[in-house]
């Protein structure tokens, strides 16, 4: 049952994951300027220079064969010997995505995945740390909220979300490190590093690496906290207007186990769709978070490549990314069946 | 490419693309420490800085130097080089035939001396000194032949070479004739040759040999390659983070002091500063806005000089492409209005005191600059008077017109960078002060170069140039550079200029050649077909626990030929 689901669910993502990198491909090519500044633009290259270049690294071809070659599909044609479909192909295809690969970078010639895995896990152990507190956190100050509806706590609570929600990533960015980075120092105090996941030459061990992943993680756990405790004040608020909690409380079991027992299991079933969703934000949800504090994360190099006009970098960011996001609501759904027995996974 | 990179020809790069090192560059300027032009009295141009020298004799080995760059680097091979990052790196780990020192004059490398054109003007013979590759190999000319056959042999096809066409068009022949020595030809004579071209770093040829030459553009010794022939050498690369290199004890120019060096990628010039403050760099470029904050910071020295390049805008003088032509095309117009900028406030104010005025139409970085006779000095004044001179008299709404053109048109410059942006509406606004109806408008850099250098299809540009080492000009200011990717935006023809470009560049003797460029320099002057507003800074924290950190106008990110030297007093 849950195999046949899951492998409905893979296969219909297919398409998904086609459409996102075709997309992707066409609207990289359609903005201003047509290959990395500083070589099509370069006033140093001659014409010639930008010519042999270009055809050098295919962006010579036409875009649908630019796109085919990078797929793979390509070479396929040209494997089954119909390569003379390819109207204006240069024949050199690779097996390309079909064979796992993203090729290389237009910009510095390094291998895309070797970009992608090498910052992939600083980029995890950021944004995995931010949900975990996010939850953590999240929880309580939704239950505690919505037990107290209306009371000063709850208005406190209420403030901070607004707020979480509000306060931009890369101001609340910068004021932390002014105050715990700067201002500490000045003040000779023990202060956080205000950039990076290591400090160079000393650092580098357990320590020193949690230093540089406080700031961060704190600053995006933040949003995650106020939306998630919102979400949960106001699910726990249903859950305990509902009928078998008030049968509960008449059977006179205690107000803690009404709370966290019964009404709590019901009301973060939602927060699970919530969390869930927020998965394929393990690659971009960091990425202001990472462009503050320097943090050597996916989302900051798909950000700097898009700037560089890399194609075959960004293109490789976008599929993983889209590959992440099916998987991220695949996981949401099979999770929610597991939280609520009602739904059935079909 | 960089605006400090030496590669001087491959190296005249719209500002922008080194937008993000905009605080950095060098200062052949500490020459001109302060002098008066037209009445603008000049910043001191060193800006108190003693002229830097190197003095070893307290120093300490051992330790390290961490210096914060706002990019990661890209592709430190010499061959691929195109940003700043990529070349403070690779600067460090191979050595070049011939070098620059901080004024911008050409020191020999790993040549025993800066090769000398014979009587023929085309042969050049370089003698190599006794050096050794890092693994203990010896470099010999072979290694020498084998670097520019990577670049423009056609057996090298596959390996996506920068140099390729130029140096087809230049480069006849490199021959070994001995194990120490190399015969360069040109095709024909062309006087920057040992600047664009001898000043690349050599790669090992037992080592880049055995790949294929398609492996080469993607190898991974692009990045981090095991055999070099600098000061230091690679240890590793932290992707987006940091890259390490470590002391290289068989340096030719001897063992240097430092143990280990990174470039660590910091997120941005404002966060330089604050790890300046705290420690966690020792060297870096802040933004302009820190730099009074940096001066009470007791363990910074603040280092700034003229950096070799310039803002400045270019008037469409095309009337095919734009009715505003009809404005710029009169010469007085053009005159009227560099008068009417007051261009010390703008770089007191715009730059925050990191610029200086400009006087001529190359920085003083340049060791062809001159100032020109003929200088505009601020006056709104007299600004009024040519206008109404020549013919523009104001109308009712206070706008200027003549025979039914009004003076109006749209400024533009790139959308980000922040100076630009503030400087376009100061322009604007001192132009209305008489008369001139001017909007401003940001556009996408990649847009506006394509407007520049293809359509040409603007009214008036403001931009920022980064200065090679080689003073041609050609592709500003010769009537072959309209359109077609080059920069003459402006259209400005001047027989006389193209002349005397073309002349400059076949000249060797390099008094001659001087002279030269001074005559170009005060033609456009008179002609102001895009006038120069400000020559810019660049501006340095460095650590005081750092010695012989010695940035100057042409050593700042590259080439820093005294960096064996560098030394912390703390040995940590």
């Amino acid at each position: 049952m849950l195999a046949k689901f899951v492998l409905r669910r893979a296969l219909a993502a297919i398409p998904v994951v086609v459409g996102v990198t075709v997309i992707t491909f066409f609207l990289m090519h359609s903005t201003a300027g047509s290959y990395v500044p500083g070589l099509a633009l370069n006033p140093n290259l001659t014409a010639k220079d930008v010519a042999l270049l270009r055809s050098q690294l295919g962006l010579d071809q036409p875009l649908w064969i630019q796109y085919l070659d990078w797929t793979g599909v390509a070479w396929l044609v040209e494997r089954v010997g119909l390569g003379g479909l390819l109207v204006g192909a240069h024949g050199d295809a690779t097996p390309g995505l079909l064979q796992l690969s993203f090729g290389q970078s237009m910009v510095d010639g390094t291998s895309v995945s070797s970009q992608l895995f090498d910052r992939l896990p600083n980029t995890i152990l950021l944004t995995v740390t931010a949900i975990l507190v996010g939850i953590a956190l999240s929880i309580p100050l939704g239950v505690i909220g919505a037990m107290r509806r209306g009371t000063r706590v709850d208005h406190a609570f209420t403030t901070v979300s607004v707020a979480g929600v509000a306060v931009p990533q890369f101001w609340l960015g910068l004021i932390c490190i002014l105050f715990f980075s700067v201002r500490l120092h000045d003040w000779g105090l023990p202060f956080l590093p205000s950039s990076g996941i290591q400090t160079p030459f000393t650092g580098g061990d357990l320590l020193d690496r949690l230093a540089h992943l406080i700031m961060p993680a704190t600053v995006l756990s933040f949003v995650y906290l106020a939306i998630w405790s919102r979400f949960t004040r106001s699910s726990m608020l249903e859950v305990l207007s509902q009928d078998y909690v008030r049968t509960a409380r008449a059977k006179g079991m205690g107000d803690r186990r009404v709370t966290y027992v019964h009404a709590l299991r019901n009301a973060v079933i939602p927060l699970v769709t919530l969390v869930g969703l927020e998965l394929p934000g393990l690659v971009s949800g960091g990425l202001v978070v990472e462009a503050v504090f320097g943090w050597p994360g996916i989302g900051l190099l798909a950000y700097q490549r898009a700037l560089a006009y890399d194609y075959t970098m960004v293109l490789g960011i976008v599929t993983f990314a889209a590959v992440l996001v099916v998987v991220g609501n695949l996981l949401a759904d099979v999770l929610y069946a597991v939280f609520d027995p009602r739904i059935r996974l079909a | 490419m960089s605006r400090n990179e030496a590669e001087s020809q491959f190296d005249r790069f719209l500002d922008e693309w080194s937008r993000r090192d905009f605080l950095r560059g060098m200062g052949g300027a500490l020459a001109f420490a302060a002098f008066a032009a037209g009445g603008i009295e000049f910043l001191e141009a060193c800006g108190g800085n003693p002229a830097p020298t190197t003095n070893t004799q307290n120093a300490v080995r051992g330790g390290h130097v961490v210096e914060g760059q706002i990019s990661d680097i890209s592709n430190i091979n010499p061959i691929f080089i195109n940003d700043v990052p990529s070349s403070l790196v690779g600067y460090l780990v191979y050595s070049r035939l011939v070098t620059a020192d901080g004024k911008g004059n050409l020191i020999p490398d790993l040549a025993t001396s800066v090769p000398k054109v014979d009587s023929d003007q085309v042969t050049y013979k370089v003698t190599l000194r006794d050096a050794k590759w890092s693994d203990g190999q010896p470099i010999t000319a072979d290694d020498v032949v084998f670097t520019y056959q990577l670049m423009f042999d056609p057996k090298y096809k596959a390996v996506t070479s920068r140099f390729r066409a130029q140096l087809e068009q230049y480069l006849a022949s490199v021959t070994a004739i001995d194990q120490k020595t190399i015969v360069f030809k040109t095709t024909k004579p062309y006087a920057p040759f040992v600047i664009s071209f001898m000043n690349l770093g050599m790669l090992p040829k037992h080592i880049w040999e055995k790949l294929q030459p398609a492996e080469i553009n993607s190898s991974t010794m692009n990045q981090v390659p095991q055999v070099g022939s600098g000061a230091m050498l690679p240890v590793k690369w932290d992707k987006g983070s940091q890259y390490q290199l470590k002391r290289n004890d068989l340096f030719w120019r001897g063992k240097p002091y430092l143990d280990g060096y990174v470039t660590k990628v910091v997120p941005d010039a404002v966060q330089v500063a604050n790890q300046l403050k705290t420690g966690e760099i020792d060297v870096g470029n802040p933004d302009l806005s820190q730099w009074d904050s940096l001066a009470n910071v007791e363990t910074i020295n603040r280092v700034s000089y003229v950096a070799p390049s310039f803002d400045y805008y270019i008037q469409n003088l095309d009337s095919a492409k734009t009715p505003k032509a009809a404005i710029f095309g009169d010469v007085q117009v053009r005159k009227a209005l560099l008068t009417a900028l007051d261009r010390q406030k703008v770089a007191d104010k715009v730059y925050f005191g990191l610029a200086a005025p400009a006087d001529s139409s190359v920085s003083g970085a340049q060791w062809v600059h001159t100032t020109p006779k003929t200088q505009y000095p601020y006056s709104q004044s007299k600004a009024e008077q040519m206008l109404d001179a020549a013919g523009w008299a104001k109308g009712a709404d206070g706008i200027r017109a003549k025979n039914g053109v009004r003076m109006e048109w749209e400024l533009r410059t790139n959308v980000g960078n922040k100076v630009r942006e503030t400087l376009i509406t100061v322009l604007a606004d001192q132009w209305k002060q008489i008369g001139a109806n001017v909007t401003t408008k940001p556009v996408q850099f990649p847009q506006l170069v394509t407007q520049l250098t293809q359509s040409r299809d603007f009214e008036m540009i403001l931009l920022g140039i980064s200065e090679g080492l080689d003073p041609d000009t050609t592709q500003l200011w010769s009537s072959k550079s309209i359109g077609g990717g080059a920069l003459n935006g402006a259209a400005y023809k001047n027989p006389k200029v193209d002349d005397l470009l073309d002349q400059a560049v076949q000249t060797l003797d390099r008094e001659k050649r001087k002279g030269l460029y001074q005559q170009v320099q005060e033609i456009l002057m008179e002609d102001l077909p895009a006038p120069l507003v400000t020559y810019p800074k660049s501006v340095w924290g460095i650590s005081k626990r750092v010695k012989n950190f010695n940035v100057a106008a042409w050593n700042g990110a590259s080439p820093r030929p005294w960096f064996k030297d560098v030394y912390v007093v703390d040995g940590k």
